[in-house]
């Protein structure tokens, strides 16, 4: 997203300041450290963070014509008491991609016995593109033993950037001492955020020649993961972002983005390109004036996430070149969206979110780090499209971008004068009715008991869908297997498929038919055998549902992917000359907060023929912590289910 | 480049013959041809080609060098995903590309699009912490149904004795597979194939002038898969491990890969500088470990545990010290290390208390030479340290197994051959045991208690050791104390998933020679059936024999074990108050040579319990294809046999 929304220009901020009196230049580690004494409960952990400190330090480079430029200070301290967290922290790396030289590094260790095992300067490597993750300098610490401390500290100097980055300082350790600092010459104002329980942010006045500021908190607790939460979007850190220049004030803003992102994803197409896209059109989609919108986005959008491959690399977004080369960056394909919808008289509005899993979308704060994915709104159809994911299709956006807020841009025309304005919207989460899964299945208790036969259909819309439905046709023959057979094994894995066939798969299908399994199972551990009767493990039918413990208290608020329903109606032929003792132990009715979630189930018996119909849903996406218990009910009640046996007796 | 310019004039046109099969045909029919022939393939390699050039340069050493060339036809709207293509180098081997380009039919005539970029990358991932291995990047324009991609490397083999691996398939069928050698008629050359379809290879010998020309060949070769739980691709993928045995220069024989002998003597010299010197630190260390043992063999486990314990396994390859270990003062200074540096350490601790080591080349099972049929450095992978007893019996020391007990061989090299290096300079060849199924056991004792509440409580010890041990002595050293508690949760999971699990006590944890025991208590809601006076348990808690079945439409070829090994389960259901046993199932077996079960109940004389006993065991390291029936029969049967309840009746 870098290439398009243009970071704020340098020679903005140029100035005659001769500021260059930078931190890490001060700065050191303990000349003569040592241990740290742990209470009994953090020295039972495998790691405990000791120190965390990251300083941004921002001055004019007087070796590079005065440019701002950026120096970030790492420093580290953790203590490790497992050979895991030996392993997990006794490599540094050093990420380099923006980086432009690294200054210093050093890393210690500091042995339980107090000895003090230095690093040598030579271990470092470095790697232009580590796991296809760009360029890195690493280093492995030496003499790394239980108990003992690993210290680093490494300074580098990046390419300077002022729009908005986020800091998460907390994770599944205890973090001691952790410290956030930012200087910067004195007509260099910066803005912050704290989030979760992460200090304020304060101006450090005990600097008077530049602007300084510091956040400090001794202890954050260790922050598990939960099940239903937005674990990463909950630790606690700080967004910040350069706010003036001594001249000009609220230099990152959306009015300049919503310019810069309109500009630069609408191009003035060559001839060539024109004539190539109109053809295509034309000639392929045979797409004619008076269809619907839906359809022709539909069949614009087919052709594009068919034809036109998306590759994380450095390669060309020019139209023209994607027209030839098939393959393009992610940016590119919106730009060829822009392309076929503007030659079409398609309305949209472009955006710009974030993944609200990772860092809910702030009003109150505009900064680029809240811009991080892409989304189209055809405000005539009312949907949402993501251009630059062959996983969803016209009427669905990734479920980590909707329920969150974001950047709308749309294009006004002033006089001759074309640009765009952006507005902050919210982007609702879809019903659970849009997410629907479906079961439908029958079994004839007068056949082979021991390996009954079950004749079993599902179905699935929305995002159970989407992570297969537009990928099925380009896996290769051995995943089509393995993905549909453990479809079709829904009781468990020791179901064994008889046969089945696929349906809705084709390319005009995706989000617009349900994905359909329809086939025949066996599954032996339906039955059990206690003598004379038959034990039917009939909950087991609508497959293994995980209950949700939470036996510590607690932390986290509910928070779902999506909203979501599921469906299933179960027939069951019974024995003859049988008849099941305990019918009412299928009844279920547990409904919950306001009726936005609820696990419902109710029989008919109709001579032998038993009807079970089964209603679950979750049609919220969040809730405050205090509604977990009442959630909870809802998900163990699926899981109850699921352990439903009838006993049947001979009559 | 001259060489490929030689090479071509002289044989290209015998190869070419291949190349242009189809190649009069306009694309749609080359699309057709080959769709006919591979209708639910992605693509077919036309050709792959390596041509060796193998010259004794005026020094008398060799030149080698290489041409290879990859041709390929894209058979469906899939093409795309293929763009992406990269070639290798390392410190041994130099590759530079010659062409690359795609052929994109339009107006059914091929236009060609020159690849105009690459982009080299050191390309490793980060298990790897470093190697010199580079990839060269590139990415072919245009690619749609019936593209053809074309690319040619030029290679120079730095090392000749890493020349010599040829796989004649690949990721998709390969219509001609060919590696061609020309050389001097003094260059002495062996070679053996490997994998499946051996025989359809075709080799031909020509001699022309002083050259003599080898050629092997296979046609129309298949994709060979072997599912998820196979081996290593080396037991089934057709290919040829040659290498030059030795050549005359100058009437003088110069031996490289002829026999074990020769490897032995390259690998000596490698190692010949290393540990010349031991430092007085690693003096110390030895004879502080080794305070107050009496025996040699004491001694050497001392050393053994503490180079486990106080070295961390960090894999480097670089150059020549991807063979060399490293000298044992800088490994003690570092605390970490690759395997020849462990055995470096290793060797150096025995040293410095007056005990003889021995470094040891050795293959992980992943390899299936023997170092009779491939005496090269393809046989190999790995480095441990050997210890031989006054009876000469060898102790192999694998440090890079954490908790490994003394004698035990890591899993991964079970029955594998070792090339133990003698301080007299020779060789001594032994094999690696194969850990038995009685040494290598899982054991669980429970008591179950049937509450008034219908709830089920209980308590048990599980007792492993060897294979057992080690993963859970790794895996309890990596946990926290909370995430401890969720993986026994997830461990001892009995009867649903209900189960709460508590951990009383650990015994012996991180203990090497003494089996690992975890006393739990558990409790189990809803598992029980309770009608009409009658109460239903099945009391084989542990669901996960369920799915031990192998599928036969996922494994191809074999299916790999990493250890021979046996689980026992003996469960005490204590009958609760006010009731009686009213059935007990039979007992019932399934025993082969290779696999099995048996499952026993007993009811005790005052009618009070029932011992429920039952074993499975796994007494191979590979199953061959031909055998997964009879196992899956076994499955079937213990699933049976699980699927039986006991029935209790009120009073």
């Amino acid at each position: 997203m870098k290439t398009a929304l243009n970071t704020i220009g340098l020679l903005l901020l140029l100035t005659l300041s001769s500021y260059a009196q930078t931190f890490h230049v001060n700065y050191d580690w303990d000349k003569d450290p040592k241990l740290t004494e742990l209470n009994k409960e953090m020295a039972a952990e495998p790691s405990v963070g000791l120190l965390n400190l990251k300083v941004y330090d921002y001055f004019y480079d007087p070796t590079n014509n005065n440019y701002p430029a950026e120096i970030l200070t790492i420093h580290v301290k953790t203590q490790v008491n497992s050979d895991e967290a030996i392993e997990r922290n006794n490599r540094v790396y050093i990420p380099m991609g923006s980086a432009v030289k690294l200054i210093e590094a050093k890393a210690r260790v500091i042995k339980k016995d107090g000895k003090i095992v230095n690093f040598n300067k030579d271990n470092i490597k470095s790697s232009s593109d580590l796991d296809e993750e760009g360029e890195f300098q690493f280093f492995a610490i030496d003499g790394v033993e239980k108990g003992s401390e690993i210290e680093y500290l490494y300074v580098v100097q990046k390419n300077p950037y002022f729009n908005g980055r986020s800091l998460s300082f907390q994770d599944n350790a205890w973090s001691l001492n952790n410290v956030f600092k930012v200087f910067a010459p004195s007509n260099l104002g910066f803005s912050f955020l704290s989030l979760n329980g992460f200090p304020e942010v304060e101006i450090d006045t005990n600097y008077t020649e530049v602007n300084a500021y510091s956040a400090k908190i001794d202890t954050l607790e260790p922050l598990y993961s939960e099940e239903f939460a937005a674990y990463r979007a909950n630790l606690a850190g700080v967004v910040y972002k350069l706010e003036n220049n001594g001249s000009k004030k609220n230099l990152v803003n959306y009015a300049e983005v919503a310019a810069n992102y309109w500009s630069n994803s609408h191009p003035e197409l060559s001839k060539s390109a024109k004539k190539t896209i109109s053809k295509i059109i034309s000639k392929e989609l045979k797409i004619k004036g008076d269809e619907p919108e839906l359809e022709r986005v539909r069949k614009i959008e087919s052709y594009i996430k068919t034809n036109y491959r998306t590759l994380d690399m450095a390669i060309s977004s020019e139209i023209d070149d994607i027209l030839t080369n098939k393959i393009t960056t992610e940016f590119g394909v919106i730009k060829l969206f822009v392309a076929f919808f503007d030659l079409q008289g398609i309305k949209y509005e472009l955006g710009l979110t974030s993944d609200r899993q990772d860092l809910k979308f702030r009003q109150d704060f505009e900064a680029h780090v809240f811009l991080q994915s892409a989304f189209m709104y055809l405000p005539n159809i009312d949907m949402y499209l993501k251009a630059d994911d062959i996983l969803y299709r016209v009427g669905i956006l990734p479920a980590e971008n909707t329920e969150n807020y974001g950047l709308f841009m749309k294009n006004v025309v002033v006089g001759d004068f074309s640009t765009a304005v952006g507005k902050i919207k919210f982007i609702p989460a879809l019903d659970a009715d849009a997410t629907v899964s479906t079961i439908d299945l029958s079994l004839d208790m007068n056949e082979d008991l021991t390996e009954p036969k079950i004749k079993l259909t599902r179905e699935f819309t929305g995002y159970t869908a989407a992570n297969l439905q537009p990928l099925y046709n380009l896996m290769d023959e051995e995943n089509k297997t393995s993905i549909s057979e453990s479809m079709m094994k829904l009781p468990g894995e020791s179901a064994e498929v008889v046969e089945y066939t696929v349906e809705n798969i084709d390319e005009e299908d995706i989000n617009v038919k349900p994905l359909k399994y329809v086939g025949t199972i066996t599954y032996p551990d339906l039955i059990e055998k206690a003598g004379e009767k038959v034990l039917l493990k009939v909950g087991e039918l609508i497959g293994p549902q995980v209950p949700l413990y939470q036996e510590k208290v607690r932390k986290l608020p509910v928070e779902n992917d999506h909203n979501r329903a599921y469906v299933r109606t179960l027939k069951i032929e019974l024995p003859k000359g049988y008849k099941a003792q305990n019918l009412d132990d299928l009844k279920f009715d547990i409904v919950g907060l306001d009726n936005t979630i609820g696990f419902t189930s109710t029989y008919e018996l109709k001579g032998q023929t038993l009807i079970i119909n089964i209603n679950e849903y979750y049609n919220q996406i969040s809730y405050p912590l205090s509604d977990f218990e009442e959630y909870k009910k809802v998900i163990n009640a699926a899981a109850d289910f699921n352990k439903v046996v009838l006993v049947l007796v001979k009559m | 480049m001259t060489f490929k310019s030689i090479l071509f004039s002289v044989f290209f046109l015998a190869v070419s013959a291949f190349i242009t099969t189809a190649a009069d045909l306009k694309p749609n029919e080359e699309l057709a041809f080959w769709k006919e022939k591979y209708p639910s393939e992605n693509g077919v390699i036309l050709n792959k080609i390596e041509q060796v050039e193998i010259k004794i340069n005026k020094d008398g050493e060799l030149d080698i060098n290489s041409y290879s060339q990859f041709e390929r036809i894209l058979l469906n709207n899939k093409a795309n995903m293929y763009s992406s293509a990269s070639v290798y180098s390392d410190f041994f081997i130099e590759t530079e590309v010659d062409k690359a380009y795609s052929l994109v039919p339009i107006d059914n005539k091929y236009k060609k699009y020159k690849v105009k970029e690459f982009t080299e990358s050191d390309s490793y991932s980060s298990h790897v912490f470093y190697s010199d291995s580079k990839l060269k990047k590139f990415n072919f324009s245009g690619l749609v149904e019936g593209s053809k991609t074309y690319y040619s490397y030029n290679r120079k083999y730095l090392q000749p004795r890493f020349l010599g691996s040829f796989y004649f398939s690949t990721y998709l069928p390969v219509a001609n597979s060919s590696y061609q050698i020309i050389c001097d008629a003094n260059v002495q050359l062996k070679w053996k194939y490997f994998g499946l379809d051996t025989n359809q290879i075709q080799f031909t010998k020509t001699i022309k002038g002083s050259k003599v020309i080898y050629q092997w060949q296979m046609t129309d070769v298949e994709h060979y898969k072997s599912g998820n739980r196979g081996p290593d691709t080396r037991y089934y993928e057709p290919h040829l491990q040659l290498r030059i045995a030795s050549y005359t220069y100058k009437g003088k024989k110069i031996p490289l890969l002829n026999d074990i002998e020769d490897l032995h003597n390259w690998y000596a010299e490698l190692i010949e500088p290393v540990n010349k010197n031991i430092s007085p630190e690693i003096k110390s260390i030895a004879d502080s470990i080794t305070n107050g043992l009496n025996s040699e063999m004491d001694k050497v486990q001392a050393i053994y545990y503490w180079v486990q314990d106080h070295i961390k396994y960090v894999a480097i390859e670089n150059g020549l010290g991807g063979f060399v270990p490293r000298e044992a003062n800088l490994v003690c200074e570092r605390r970490y290390g690759d395997c020849k540096d462990m055995s470096s350490m290793l060797f150096a601790l025995m040293e410095a208390v007056g005990i003889q080591g021995h470094l040891t080349w050795i293959g992980s099972r992943d390899i299936p030479y023997s170092y009779a049929d491939v005496p090269t450095p393809s046989a190999d992978n790995h480095m441990i340290c050997t210890y031989i007893d006054e009876n000469n019996q060898p102790h192999f020391l694998d440090a890079t197994g954490k908790f490994l007990p003394f004698n035990l061989p890591n899993s991964f090299i079970q029955g594998k051959e070792a090339i133990i290096h003698m301080p007299d300079g020779s060789y001594r060849l032994s094999k690696v045991p194969v850990t038995k199924m009685e040494d290598n056991v899982f054991a669980d004792t429970s008591v179950l208690n049937i509450n008034k509440d219908g709830t089920i409580t209980g308590s048990g010890t599980t007792t492993m050791n060897s294979y057992f041990q080690i993963s859970m002595n790794n895996t309890l050293d990596a946990l926290s104390a909370q995430k401890r508690k969720d993986y026994f949760q997830h461990l001892f999971i009995k009867g649903n998933n209900t189960a709460k699990t508590d951990v009383s006590k650990i015994i012996n944890q991180g203990e090497r020679d003494k089996p690992l025991s975890i006393k739990y208590d558990f409790s189990i809601k809803n598992y029980i059936t309770i009608s009409d006076n009658e109460l239903f348990i099945n009391p084989h808690l542990h669901k996960r024999f369920k799915d031990l079945s192998i599928d036969t439409k996922q494994e191809f070829f074999a299916v790999e074990n990493r250890d021979k090994n046996i689980e026992k389960y003996q469960i005490t259901l204590n009958i609760p108050d006010g009731y009686t046993v009213k059935y007990v199932p039979k007992p019932g077996a399934f025993k082969e040579q290779e696999f099995g079960f048996w499952v026993n109940y007993i009811q005790s004389s005052d009618g009070k319990s029932i011992v429920i006993s039952y074993s499975v065991y796994h007494n191979y390291l590979l199953l061959p294809q031909d055998r997964f029936e009879t196992y899956n029969k076994m499955t079937k049967e213990l699933r049976r046999a699980f699927n039986e309840s006991i029935i209790l009746k009120k009073i």
